[in-house]
């Protein structure tokens, strides 16, 4: 006798019903509640899943699809419908993707912006004093718009910003957003958000979802450290023989405390951070030798004493970054020898690490002369730390180099293949940029940061 | 329609039918892919064929033939050098590369079997699918209504107008 066959039924069909149910919680509200109970009648009473080809997927198996695409590519396909266009601003949505993509889905570095804001005053053609903005034609049709809130400052700047992907090796272009008109440069990043100066104040922003936080204006802003866990950032500026304050976006407040050692100058630009600890590239005034000095954020917000790098006597140092890389502090130092009997002044480009319990630099490696070559010239070089890479960036020529680093010593340097066509781009003297930067930071973008 | 598994007389073999009445019979393991199948052997044995209303025999034989591929990846033969990761990925490849309308099925009968590295690898397939598509397109393929007026669909072509750059 043939048994009987053992129809499965919706009742039996644990495992994907729990599926179902963390995805009921990922859909956001709101949408197609209707349809998607009608759907699931429609699937008891004939479950056929040819029956579905009309009615579209559970919301579940979209969101798992979606959930792996770009931010680039995600935003091209919100105008499909309501519930897609509802997605990119829907938590449990983004975070679904965090966990399918990883918190660094991509990194783009160099990033360019430039913006078409335009000062309140503008000189006509004419020569004469324009009092509005209305009596000039808009470059771009959306470039300035008033704000609802009147006031001194309700003019507003489009930011426009190009990011190169490396792993996908091309531009990409970013999500352009707005900010007070009066705000003129990009200062640094972490972790998705940008600090941008402007006349009269910070701005810490998420481009990607354009929430923002104004703040009043601090000289030297040396770092923002974010915290994604708790949604909070902390921005620190700090200069030679000031009093280093602290912002913390959690209590809202600046806190002052500290100051680098009067006998030291701080070089003004971004510091590194690493475990709670802030590091800088400074110069003790009386010899002139240059060196890394450090501030502990979280306890005893004190400066420590300069950790020289390690000069021959017959070396000078030009110019020095210090940056994090996989939990370590590395410094990129350019340094001339004097020139001798053995021969002329010669240039070069060492990586150090700093073995931060000794307080002694190691050396990692010195960049060959082809990869120096290739760089043109170091002139207005960066360097800034690039998935499992050191990216060593000539801002003017575009010339990359990588070096790829294990155990803390480079194994290897290969040349980064930047699209140069940028370059043109960039020269182009038509394009109304009346603030445009190379930035020294990578970009990774992140939708669940808000301010 | 009989699915061959590898002969191994010991298994234990499974009767599974189609939604168009159509009789498959695999090796236990090639059903243990399944986690919604796993559990039903689990509960009441192999000596009962497992109707499979929701997913048709088209439709069926191919999440067989990834459920075989990827039974068989996991035995170990002395005489047969073990399956690369790459030879796998290749496999995959070729197992997504099908017909829109067939993936779309697809996702749907990995869902419903809970096989969760087919269903990982369809929406993949579907997510690269997409890339580049128009809207227009992708309402096609996945079967969703238009639901914005021409207003409302305008207003977001232009916030999103960058990402097409």
């Amino acid at each position: 006798m043939k048994p009987q066959p053992f129809v499965m039924t919706q009742a039996i069909l644990q495992p994907s019903d729990k599926l179902e149910t963390e995805a009921v919680e990922v859909s956001p509200p709101g949408h197609d509640n209707a349809q998607e109970g009608a759907a699931k009648t429609d699937l008891k009473r004939d479950s056929s899943i040819s029956e579905r080809a009309t009615l579209g997927l559970p919301k579940h198996l979209e969101d798992l699809i979606l959930a792996r695409l770009s931010i680039s590519e995600l935003s091209r396909v919100l105008c499909v419908c309501k519930r897609w266009n509802s997605l990119i601003t829907h938590p449990p949505f983004l975070t679904l993707r965090q966990v399918i993509q990883g918190p660094h889905e991509a990194t783009f570095f160099p990033v360019v912006f430039w913006n078409d804001g335009k000062p309140k005053l503008r000189i006509s053609r004419s020569g004469s004093k324009l009092e509005s903005n209305e009596d000039l034609e808009p470059i771009y049709p959306t470039s300035t718009s008033a704000s609802a809130n009147s006031g001194h400052d309700h003019e507003r700047a489009t930011w426009s910003w190009l990011g190169y992907d490396s792993s996908r090796r091309k531009w990409q272009a970013m999500k352009p957003f707005i900010t007070p008109i009066h705000v003129k440069n990009v200062i640094t990043s972490s972790k998705g958000l940008l600090c941008l100066r402007g006349e009269n104040s910070l701005l810490v922003l998420n481009p990607m979802t354009g929430s923002q936080r104004e703040l009043p204006l601090k000289e030297n802003v040396v770092q923002l450290v974010v915290d994604a866990e708790s949604n909070s950032f902390q921005l620190i500026c700090a200069a030679s023989r000031k009093r280093t304050k602290v912002y913390d976006s959690q209590t809202g407040v600046w806190t002052k405390r500290g100051r680098p050692l009067p006998n030291l100058a701080l070089a003004n630009h971004i510091g590194a951070y690493c475990d709670d600890v802030l590091y800088c590239v400074a110069r003790e005034e009386r010899s002139g030798m240059w060196g890394v000095t450090s501030y502990d954020v979280k306890d005893t917000r004190a400066w420590g004493n300069i950790i020289f790098f390690p000069l021959q006597t017959c070396e000078t140092c030009l110019k020095a970054k210090v940056i994090q890389f996989g939990g370590e502090i590395f410094a990129l130092v350019e340094k001339e020898n004097d020139e001798d009997d053995i021969g002329p002044r010669m240039k070069s480009l060492s990586l150090w690490k700093l073995e931060r319990t000794s307080l002694k630099w190691r050396s990692a490696g010195i960049m060959p002369t082809h990869s120096r070559q290739h760089l043109v010239n170091l002139d207005d070089f960066d360097c800034v730390a690039l998935n499992d890479r050191i990216c060593v960036l000539n801002k003017s020529t575009f010339k990359a180099v990588l070096c790829f680093i294990s155990d803390g010593v480079v194994k290897s340097w290969e040349q980064f293949p930047l699209d140069s066509s940028m370059l043109t781009f960039l020269s182009d003297t038509d394009k109304p940029f009346v603030e445009r930067s190379i930035v020294q930071f990578a970009f990774e973008p992140n939708l669940l940061m808000s301010l | 329609m009989h699915f061959q598994g590898s002969p191994n007389m010991a298994e234990k073999r499974v009767k599974l039918i189609s939604s168009d009445n159509d009789e498959f019979e695999v090796d236990e393991a090639v059903a243990f892919e399944s986690e919604t199948l796993r559990n039903m052997i689990q509960d009441t044995g192999t000596n009962v064929p497992i109707s499979i209303p929701n997913v048709s025999s088209d439709i069926l034989a191919k999440v067989l033939e990834y459920c075989s591929y990827h039974a068989e990846t996991m035995e170990t033969h002395d005489d047969k050098p073990p399956i690369t990761d790459a030879q796998i990925r290749e496999w995959d490849a070729d197992f997504v590369d099908v017909h829109p309308a067939t993936l779309y099925s697809l996702i749907l009968a990995a869902n419903y079997l809970n096989i969760k590295n087919l269903l990982d690898l369809i929406c993949q397939a579907v997510a690269n699918n997409i890339r580049g598509k128009t809207a227009v397109e992708i309402r096609k393929i996945l079967h969703i209504q238009d639901d914005f007026t021409y207003e409302e669909e305008m207003e977001i072509r232009r916030e999103t107008k960058w990402a097409f750059d």
